[in-house]
């Protein structure tokens, strides 16, 4: 499956990879919150994809390939930084967050809350998600699959499903948070 | 089905990942239970805003620059040199490998069509300037492609909110000339092909089929087929072949 490519075949590799580059900087922007790091991943991980080109296999899925990459740097520099950021991770959120609210009334007026949300709103929402959470709703709005999101967050289809759904109603919670402040 | 399990299914029935009786369940009990109809509203706004307002941070273009920078350089294939001695007894063997892929079960087969609707999507992406007419509406795109095709396009699908119709070009799909019209949706680019259908085993069943990451529709409509390729997700694609479909 596996073989060394040559530099013809190794060129056209990232030739191909540099179609997700808007892709991955949108990426990694969400998840650092930060343009020059953003900037950094992107290149960290070009560098790191033409290093391992011999390991790409061919006619696999080079976008999940490259957003795995990226995935990595974040969570090393991540932990790096951790000392110094108080976040906990999205399986020791409380509960009480994503539960759903029965009234009818009450959902009718948060959807017109939600309907006015602008987009920096939204994306302060979101960089308010712990890691883990973001990373399921960045991954999903890039389109993967739930089989492709399992892979590149390393647990199984059911724990995706559950923990995108937690992420998306905590989602929803901040930015009622931020509707009500 | 409980509403508890319920909710975590409602990505999946946004995303058209249920299967028929999973969906019917969804459905019945999305009938019957308010609040879980709310949520599920609530998500459809949610993603609504994550789609069109969250804001896209795409790579600048001095970053891409320094990417494209680094690459290694391309190498030209080696054209004209003798046949080798290797090359002789490499052609009964190339034989018999290759009349063991042709009687390969076809379910391992790749789709060749998916394949070049990939391969000409990419092109779309690689090119500084992917569309040689810019979108105006349907109506400017559309009388571009006569006389530089030798078919005519009957319908150029304008675009919306959610798909918005860039431009057009004329581009190869396998051995014919094909229109190709770019859409986009945030930063995925999508690419249409136009092409004549005639002697190619085009799909009937608007499927997406998946391979290098990448999302295709491949349909049939009289004697043109159509192919739609894009890194979008499988539901979002699906509906744009929908609107394309329906514009007749």
């Amino acid at each position: 499956m596996f073989g060394r490519r040559d530099a013809s075949s190794r060129a056209e590799l990232m030739r191909e990879a540099l179609a997700y580059a808007d892709a991955l900087h949108d990426f990694a922007y969400h998840l650092s919150a930060s343009a020059t790091e953003a900037d950094d991943l992107v290149q960290e991980t070009y560098a790191r994809a033409l290093g391992a080109a011999d390991q790409f296999a061919a006619g696999t899925n080079l976008k999940a390939w490259l957003f795995r990459i990226l995935q990595h740097l974040y969570i090393d520099s991540y932990r790096r930084q951790r000392d110094r950021r108080t976040e906990g991770g999205l399986d020791t959120t409380d509960g009480e967050a994503a539960a759903p609210r029965g009234d009818r009334a009450q959902h009718e007026i948060e959807q017109g809350q939600l309907k006015q949300v602008v987009g920096h709103e939204i994306e302060a929402a979101l960089m308010m998600l712990p890691p883990e959470a973001r990373l399921a709703v960045l991954f999903d709005l890039q389109g993967f699959s739930e089989a492709e999101m399992a892979s590149l967050l390393g647990c199984a289809p059911g724990t995706v499903k559950s923990r995108l759904y937690r992420a998306r109603a905590v989602l929803r919670e901040l930015l009622r948070d931020h509707r009500e402040r | 089905m409980t509403c508890a399990e319920l909710q975590p299914l409602l990505r999946d029935a946004a995303r058209g990942r249920l299967d028929e009786s999973q969906a019917t369940a969804v459905a019945a009990h999305l009938g019957t239970c308010a609040a879980c109809r709310a949520i599920s509203e609530e998500e459809r706004v949610l993603d609504q805003r994550l789609e069109a307002q969250l804001p896209q941070r795409p790579a600048s273009l001095a970053l891409k620059r320094r990417l494209a920078a680094r690459l290694p350089p391309a190498v030209a294939p080696t054209t004209g040199t003798r046949p080798r001695r290797w090359m002789l007894l490499a052609l009964p063997l190339g034989a018999c490998a290759a009349l063991l892929l042709v009687l390969r079960p076809h379910t391992d087969a790749r789709d060749p069509l998916v394949d070049e609707a990939i391969s000409d999507h990419l092109r779309v992406v690689y090119r500084d300037q992917p569309v040689d007419v810019e979108s105006g509406g349907p109506h400017r795109v559309k009388p571009w492609f006569t006389g530089r095709l030798d078919f005519a396009v009957p319908h150029v699908y304008g675009g919306d909110d959610e798909f918005a119709l860039i431009g057009g070009a004329v581009a190869l799909f396998r051995d014919r000339k094909a229109a190709l019209l770019v859409y986009k949706r945030q930063l995925h680019t999508i690419s249409l092909l136009v092409f004549p259908s005639e002697g190619l085993a085009l799909p009937s069943d608007g499927r997406v089929r998946q391979a290098r990451g990448f999302q295709v529709v491949l349909w049939r409509d009289g004697d043109l087929g159509y192919a739609l390729c894009s890194d979008l997700n499988g539901a979002d694609l699906q509906t744009l072949a929908r609107r394309i479909a329906d514009q007749r």
